[in-house]
């Protein structure tokens, strides 16, 4: 373990969108005491642009301040895309899992099951589920967990498939494990790594799923998100750039991190390609 | 003309920084004459394969040469740029590999392969390169080299997709050809063919052959001079019959002793009569699964009513080709594959009805140990989590299992601060034993060994072999032995089954089976032992020093 962690903080692409993601859910965790209140709340006057006294990002046009909008948004965002990212890796993990390991007549009804997801366009079948259950923080992580789950049900299945034929696996079966023993204690532990980094990717994929969402107005009307800050300030785009530009830049940056922390942390738990990218 | 082709002087290999050792190949001088085959033997990381890339030039990217010379025919090929080198390979120097099966290109034709060789070395004339790839594959005794020509490599088994190997490697008529683990992939019989023909050519061609071997045998078989390498370094050096018969240096000598006659061992101790595990008419049958739009279903028996019987402590080899159906035999005795008709009686019951409780009741009681021994033990397990798992299952106390686990650490002759290491901290002979251990912590009768030392270099042959047969005794244990190597068989076996496409051609106790073949195939697989003539006449037999 530590081994992996030195192997990480050597990577400086990986260390630099970690510490952006640990700056990100500090200041996630301080919106309250930056920005106490709802940021929902009028506080100036309304349209200022951006470095006004008092409102660095400017203010929208009911007045409301831009920068309490997007610390406040990253607390969903974040919340949004780990929660449903870690149920989409749930979910995905134990199908794939099953799938691998017995194979045949599951391993067939799974893997169309998944195919089944697959084939309808994902960002439809988001809008339809939140739209069936009205949007709510719950019903949105349920829908992006259900539209992303597929691809890591297909990976760890394909782990699985090679895992599955190996000795020491055999070894546990004529030891008298039983099936669910060997897929979580045997199997699964060797197929963390991939896994690890899908789940981290996936992050930033929700993240934009999340956003999109809210764009259209789908989002949970309780909190602040990116998305809907993007979206309300659509229309205004040539006259108050700032509220669609601040919350773009705030997605994209994350995403961003994201993606480089996702590449890090593969570069760490794959020891032969790291080796390879230092000579 | 000189006599002297290859001409290698102090040689050093450097390996990249971290590596075990700062020099793969270490101040060798060997030279290679023309009409005449030199073997290079020497266990894994003895650098033998490095030094042969070195000849051709392919040492991989890290890896470089740090002094010494290399001339070949008066050439100096250290100094030679890439596109000189690239017209001496093939050319004068060619060279084929141990793995036979991806070395060929999948959607090219045979024919194709070989005429591509020849149009790289400027043969223009299109009827007489057709003409001159069919005299290769009928030098090589190929079959019907005509139709070959237009035959796709998937059609082709692996011995004779090395002699389409051969022949691609003679096409331009080289000096040298360097053979690396040539027929170390390949079945027995098969390898005395291959062997047979590479002796055939370089006699008749007078070319010269750089043989890279593990296997003292097969330098029995094929050898003029031999080089033994350890470390980096050429120990000894000399005419085969010499060094084979009179080896001096202690690591030959080790070596040599370590290749054991076909006679069976007579000491061997006599077993109980009452049977312990009895296969009854055992078949199986893999069929490739059905698609939607395929009809033809591929079939493959396994098992053709096989019927065997082991007693208790007794030792039963089962030796056959790859392909064989011994493995699958050994797996339905563990119950990893499911047969399709007969009975395997375990004391008497059958124990393919089972199922639950009382089938985890018998896993406990049959074991086994596997072939590969990086792949039998799970990399993210501690060694005292992996003995102490199994038992725990079956409903050892905790304190119990892991006193236990390194009762078994010391039996098998490890140190008890293995428990708490991780499977990559031990080398591939210490991983066996470890695989040996789990195999006993459930204290089992019957033990089910696949190829449990042909992963390992021949000298850690040798000590697990030993273990076995130490821990056979002590505990009066039963093992079903699967081995392809018969002078491993012979060295720990009282009864010899022999597998043949599914079916047991002949048992019997080890020294009839050895002594008298009543199969044909038996006698064939016999012969076919590489050095078998070099093992077991009368009088040179080492002891080991």
């Amino acid at each position: 373990m530590t081994e992996i962690a030195t192997r990480l903080v050597r990577n400086a692409v990986g260390v630099a969108g970690l510490v952006f993601l640990l700056l990100l859910v500090v200041l996630a965790l301080a919106a309250p005491l930056l920005y106490p209140g709802d940021p929902w709340r009028m506080v100036g006057s309304p349209q200022l642009p951006p470095l006004s006294p008092g409102f660095p990002l400017g203010t929208d046009a009911l007045g409301r301040d831009v920068a309490a909008g997007v610390v406040h948004g990253a607390r969903i965002s974040l919340l949004i895309g780990l929660v449903s990212s870690l149920c989409a890796v749930v979910i995905g993990t134990c199908l794939g899992a099953v799938a691998g390991y017995f194979g045949r007549w599951i391993d067939d009804l799974i893997m169309r099951f998944t195919e089944f997801f697959q084939t309808i366009p994902s960002f439809m079948l988001a809008i339809v589920l939140v739209a069936i259950f009205s949007p709510s923080i719950g019903s949105i992580v349920f829908a992006i967990a259900i539209v992303s789950w597929p691809p890591v049900a297909r990976l760890v299945r394909a782990e699985f498939l090679s895992l599955r034929s190996r000795d020491f696996v055999k070894a546990a079966v004529v030891g008298g494990q039983s099936p669910l023993r060997i897929i979580f204690r045997q199997i699964l532990p060797n197929a963390f790594s991939p896994i690890i980094v899908t789940g981290s990717l996936m992050v930033a994929s929700a993240i934009l799923l999340e956003s999109a969402l809210s764009f259209l107005g789908l989002g949970d009307r309780e909190f602040v998100t990116w998305g809907f800050m993007i979206g309300a300030g659509r229309t205004m785009i040539r006259q108050a750039w700032w509220l669609s530009a601040f919350p773009g830049i705030a997605i994209f940056l994350t995403v961003l991190a994201l993606n480089m922390f996702g590449q890090g942390l593969n570069d760490a738990l794959n020891p032969r390609l790291a080796r390879k990218g230092r000579a | 003309m000189t006599d002297t082709l290859l001409d290698i002087r102090d040689l050093r290999i450097a390996l990249p920084a971290g590596a075990d050792r700062p020099y793969a190949v270490d101040g060798v001088s060997l030279t290679l004459r023309r009409d005449e085959i030199l073997c290079i033997v020497g266990e894994s990381g003895s650098g033998k394969s490095l030094l042969a890339n070195a000849v051709m030039g392919l040492l991989p990217g890290a890896v470089r040469i740090a002094g010494g010379s290399l001339h070949f025919d008066g050439t100096d090929l250290a100094r030679l740029d890439p596109e000189a080198y690239r017209k001496l390979r093939g050319r004068r120097i060619a060279m084929i590999f141990q793995e036979p099966m991806t070395a060929l290109n999948p959607i090219m034709t045979v024919g194709e392969q070989i005429d591509e060789l020849l149009v790289a070395h400027g043969m223009t004339d299109k009827a007489s390169r057709r003409r001159r790839v069919i005299d290769l594959l009928a030098a090589t005794e190929l079959p019907e080299p005509e139709l070959l020509y237009h035959a796709y490599p998937f059609r082709l088994s692996g011995g004779q997709r090395q002699r389409v190997m051969i022949a691609a490697a003679l096409a331009l008529e080289p000096d040298i050809l360097i053979a690396d683990e040539p027929t170390t992939a390949l079945d027995v019989t098969t390898q005395k063919q291959i062997l047979t023909l590479i002796r055939d050519l370089q006699a008749r061609r007078r070319i010269a052959v750089l043989f890279i071997t593990h296997d003292f045998g097969v330098v029995a078989e094929i050898a003029h001079r031999v080089a033994v390498m350890q470390w980096g370094k050429v120990v000894e050096e000399g005419a085969a019959a010499d060094v084979l018969v009179r080896p001096h240096h202690p690591y030959t000598q080790r070596l040599v002793a370590a290749v054991h006659g076909l006679s069976a061992r007579p000491e061997l101790a006599a077993h109980a009569a009452e049977p312990l595990l009895e296969v009854v008419g055992l078949s199986k049958t893999f069929r490739t699964s059905q698609g939607l739009f395929v009809r033809r279903r591929r079939e493959v028996h396994a098992l053709r009513q096989v019927s065997l019987t082991i007693h208790r402590g007794e030792t039963v080899g089962l030796v056959g080709e790859s392909g064989s159906g011994k493995t699958t035999l050994g797996h339905a005795i563990v119950r990893l594959v499911d047969t399709d008709a007969g009975e395997i009686r375990f004391r008497g019951a059958d124990i393919l009805a089972q199922g639950g409780a009382r089938l985890r009741a018998t896993r406990a009681r049959i074991q086994m140990v596997f072939q590969d021994p990086f792949a039998s033990l799970n990399p993210r397990h501690s060694v005292g989590r992996i003995l102490t798992e199994t038992p725990r299952i079956h409903g050892v106390g905790k304190a119990e299992a892991e006193t236990r686990a390194r009762r078994l650490l010391e039996l098998v002759g490890l140190d008890a601060s293995a428990f708490g290491r991780y499977p990559h901290e031990f080398s591939g002979g210490q991983r066996q034993r470890i695989g040996i251990a789990r195999a006993l912590a459930l204290e089992p009768e019957l033990i089910v060994a696949d190829e449990p030392v042909s992963a390992l270099d021949v000298s850690v042959q040798g000590q697990v072999l030993d273990l076995l047969a130490d821990i056979r005794k002590r505990l009066g244990l039963a093992m079903l032995f699967i081995t392809h190597d018969l002078r491993v068989a012979a060295q720990v076996c009282d009864t010899i089954a022999v597998m043949r496409r599914g079916e047991l051609v002949e048992i019997g106790p080890a020294a009839e089976v050895f002594g008298k073949p009543r199969h044909d195939y038996t006698r064939r697989l016999l012969a076919s032992v590489p050095g078998a003539g070099w093992t077991d006449r009368p009088g040179t037999r080492l002891t080991a020093g």
